[in-house]
């Protein structure tokens, strides 16, 4: 249900996300924008931007009529989901107007009653539609339902924003039985290239709704967005905000040192949030954090979330436990792994059955890979499945699982330290963060030869941030934290965003004869850190320089550092 | 590291013109350095020695400055070399592609008795 979201106070740092996709049918009818593509790793918050999407305009006087619709497996029957879509539409259609939300959930006035006489047009497709229902025409059925938005637009003059959840489902639309007729999503194609509807689909994994529209119904109707991790620090803004309202103390650099770990992923933090409620706890310390991780990421939601995931891509029942073996195996193999050779015979099971699970778990967002299959790095999903296997295969009982993974993660590690520091945007400045980060990394005694390098990468930062920002402010924002293992280096100007994608990866032979021969710093930047993220906060750009201090770039031997 | 302001001199040893960027090659720098080398190729020298000994950082302004005078150096036909690099100046160079187009050496000497060698049309 598009009601059943967030407030849009804990929804953070997507403001500008929201922004443009409200404004998307004015700009597809300028042609400066077609439908959008909107990807993100699982929890990363798409579903919840359509639904913040669709709430705002809901309660806004907007000439814009939006519909939300997911896909779920059990309207997967072509003439079921055909009901449900077209019934759907009408709802929110006519709820939209009356401003009456009770009709979208199916409560309140029966649909054809709280018709406005100026929708009256909408009883005809009504009516159009029944007849095709009572025919059993399942393809006039599919046709009226996903045609119904356009219709309503042409009729009314209003765009309608489609937004279209768990798209990747679409693939599997079925006639009678499962998988006997392929192609029915072939039925968006026209709707999508209505400039009065533009739509906006989501769904995981993104490998299967890229490929989706790489097809030749779908070819060229489509933008991606990136909805990118968030933040750090807006990420730990957001565990306190949810630990605020449910009477739990945090600390800051135990918080931050979390969410990283959880890949600043909102619907993780949301759990983890509620799991320290649940336990009854007043404060989110170290222990309290993975203590309740250990519950979640075992019995928990974040468990739920998974559990669901995967039960969706392996509906035959019993194949999980070949699929848990599976992954854990790859899990502990370097590099990617094919389906055949020596892992059907390691496991003693056939080929055609392996194959078919890992294409299943790869498809499901499981497993990643080019030619083969490998485990992604995510951490919360690798102990998701590790604590099937013990649960399914090791027989442990769950209290058992819940302490083997939190005993995984009690040490604390070393403290950050953490500096800040602001340059002014003159000439040189750059020069001052070079020699404040030597202070820095005189106290983590890296070699010289490393701390030169980050130097560059921070000297080369700062003149992006000064030069490229236009910013009244005149000032850039460094954020130091390191670690015996990491080191952050945060870079902030305010003003216009610097895009990375704008920015075209510099050939040595076109600059020479070019007359613009600038353009080195993020390419530098890049092969010096281990890792360079650029994010937009509210109105700020930050790059964020990220290094994995590796043993041989430290000196063991301080006096090596004074001579 | 703790780059000093700029300066940039320079000598003729024979027909080469061996050029001494000093300090922070950044913008106001790297045009510096262009002009001295500029004024050099203008007289009609063909044969460039740029020492970096006593350069102590180069960003990536001062690249774009480097990349000028290549480009006008190849453009009468000349010949570049760059001396007395720090590891890294010198693992930077090669990994934007700028040692496609100089000649690197460890020591000016090595560089003088190299275009020594040459004869350039």
């Amino acid at each position: 249900m598009p009601f059943n979201c967030i407030p849009a106070t804990d929804f953070v740092n997507r403001t500008n996300e929201v922004l443009y996709l409200k404004r998307l049918p004015d700009l597809r009818e300028r042609h400066l924008a077609g439908n959008i593509l909107l990807e993100g790793a699982n929890g990363s918050g798409k579903t919840e931007l359509l639904k913040q999407v669709y709430r705002s305009i809901y309660w806004e006087d907007s000439p814009i009529v939006p519909f939300y619709y997911a896909f779920k497996t059990a309207t997967l029957k072509a003439s079921i989901f055909a009901q449900d879509y077209f019934t759907q539409f009408i709802r929110q259609y006519i709820s939209f107007f009356s401003k009456d939300p009770s009709l979208v959930i199916g409560r309140g006035l029966s649909p054809a009653r709280a018709i406005p006489p100026s929708a009256a047009w909408l009883l005809d497709l009504m009516d159009e539609f029944e007849e095709l229902r009572k025919a059993g025409d399942f393809c006039g059925q599919l046709l009226a339902a996903v045609s119904a938005p356009a219709h309503a637009a042409a009729m009314s003059g209003k765009p309608v924003l489609i937004m279209l959840d768990n798209f990747q489902m679409a693939l599997r639309l079925y006639e009678t039985t499962p998988g006997d007729f392929s192609g029915l999503a072939g039925f968006f194609e026209s709707p999508m290239k209505m400039n009065l509807c533009p739509h906006i689909v989501t769904g995981t994994p993104t490998e299967t709704l890229e490929s989706v529209f790489a097809e030749n119904a779908f070819r060229g109707t489509a933008e991606r967005m990136v909805l990118r991790p968030l933040p750090d620090d807006v990420a730990r803004a957001l565990l306190k905000s949810f630990c605020d309202k449910l009477g739990i103390r945090e600390e800051r650099e135990t918080s931050i040192r979390f969410v990283r770990f959880l890949a600043c992923n909102p619907l993780y933090i949301k759990c983890i949030a509620h799991s320290i409620r649940r336990m009854g706890k007043k404060e989110a310390t170290h222990r309290d954090l993975w203590e309740s991780y250990s519950h979640e990421v075992s019995e928990g939601e974040i468990a739920l979330y998974w559990s669901s995931i995967l039960s969706e891509a392996l509906r035959e029942p019993g194949i999980r436990r070949l699929a848990v073996r599976l992954f854990m195996h790859l899990a502990e193999s370097n590099g990617e792994v094919t389906a055949t050779g020596r892992l059907p015979r390691m496991l003693g099971v056939a080929e055609a059955e392996v194959k078919e699970v890992l294409a299943a778990l790869k498809c499901a967002g499981f497993l990643t890979g080019t030619t083969g299959y490998k485990v992604p790095k995510e951490p919360v999903l690798r102990d998701f499945m590790h604590s099937l296997y013990m649960q399914d295969i090791d027989s442990k009982t769950p209290d058992q699982v819940r302490e083997l993974i939190r005993a995984k993660y009690s040490e604390q590690g070393s403290p950050d330290m953490c500096f800040e520091i602001i340059l002014p945007s003159v000439p040189d400045a750059e020069l001052i963060a070079a020699k404040a980060f030597e202070q820095i990394a005189q106290t983590l005694k890296l070699q010289p030869e490393v701390t030169e390098r980050i130097q560059l990468a921070l000297i080369e930062a700062c003149i992006n941030a000064m030069e490229h920002s236009g910013s009244f402010e005149r000032k850039v924002f460094l954020k130091f934290r390191a670690s015996e293992e990491r080191l952050e280096i945060a870079v902030e100007s305010s003003g216009r965003f610097f895009d990375p994608e704008a920015v075209e990866d510099p050939a040595i032979e076109l600059k020479l004869t070019s007359a613009n021969k600038r353009g080195w710093g993020l390419k530098l930047i890049q092969s010096i850190m281990d890792e360079v993220r650029i994010e937009r906060i509210d109105d700020r750009t930050r790059v964020l320089l990220i290094k994995n201090i590796k043993k041989e770039e430290v000196v063991h031997d301080t006096r090596k550092l004074q001579s | 590291m703790t780059p000093g302001s700029f300066r940039v001199s320079s000598k003729k040893v024979g027909d080469v013109a061996v050029i001494y960027p000093q300090g922070y090659l950044n913008n106001v720098a790297g045009e510096g350095l262009v002009h001295e080398c500029t004024s050099y190729i203008e007289k009609g020298t063909k044969k460039i020695v740029i020492s970096f000994s006593k350069t102590e950082l180069v960003n990536s302004i001062g690249i774009s400055m480097l990349l000028s005078v290549i480009e006008n150096l190849l453009n009468t036909g000349g010949e570049l070399c760059f001396t007395d690099m720090s590891k890294m100046l010198k693992e930077t160079f090669e990994m934007l592609g700028l040692i496609k187009f100089i000649t690197t050496f460890d020591t000016e000497a090595e560089a003088l008795n190299y275009l020594n060698t040459i004869v350039l049309a």
